[in-house]
């Protein structure tokens, strides 16, 4: 079961957030972050349920992707987290996939609806640590990494952002 | 916008801009991958709202 996260209905689910099992501390501060920005009406997330356990949560926001000039709708994938204790197993009652693979599924095929109902064009996501293996597991299916310069005080700054066409 | 790990805590990070050559390349990239051909063949539950107390 899937759901749905709102700033109507995180007051309920915030000790189901706080109780999800993480490997290391910053996994806190990013569901700390999560809960926050719900409660700000900058998120949603949908939390996955099977057998009454709480496995993880996908959080995703409005965005667009923007040059000096244009602008065009997206979603942005906040953040993806699974309980510590779920990340390796395969779940049959999921089709025998992980809970990751599904819930990253599950937000490309609500894009797929929004980009015929609101004229979505992109999902987005910025790689956690710029880390490589995720950078590579995102470009294996199917996102394209794209470089991206700007300055940060002074400073030219480079990051790379992993980005799907609808 | 996306979370960003910077001098040991998390910061909101907004994407930065991209140039016009690259938006056309992104507009013209292949929708036909691996991730979207497996989509199909899940079948996914729709995600149900709860509203608990007060909060409808």
């Amino acid at each position: 079961m899937l759901i749905t996260i709102n700033k109507q209905n995180i007051s309920t689910y915030i000790d189901i957030f706080k109780e999800l099992k993480y490997k290391k501390e910053r996994e806190k501060d990013l569901i700390d972050k999560t809960i926050l920005d719900i409660k700000k009406s900058r998120s949603v997330a949908y939390l996955l349920q099977i057998e009454n356990k709480n496995i993880g949560f996908i959080a995703i926001s409005a965005s667009r992707l923007k040059t000096d000039i244009n602008g065009l709708p997206s979603i942005e994938i906040d953040y993806l987290f699974v309980d510590k204790q779920y990340r390796k197993e395969e779940f049959n009652k999921l089709g025998n996939i992980k809970a990751s693979t599904y819930l990253l599924w599950f937000i490309m095929e609500l894009a797929e609806e929004w980009q015929l109902q609101f004229g979505l064009k992109f999902v987005i996501l910025y790689p956690d640590m710029q880390n490589e293996s995720l950078i590579n597991f995102y470009s294996d299916i199917g996102f394209h990494k794209t470089k991206l310069v700007f300055w940060d005080n002074k400073t030219r700054e480079t990051e790379y952002w992993m980005i799907k066409k609808l | 916008m996306a979370y960003k790990w910077k001098n040991g805590k998390v910061i909101r990070h907004e994407m930065p801009l991209l140039t016009e050559e690259q938006l056309k390349e992104l507009e013209n990239l292949p929708t036909d991958t691996y991730m979207d051909k497996m989509i199909k063949k899940i079948k996914f539950p729709k995600p149900v709202m709860k509203y608990v107390n007060n909060d409808k």
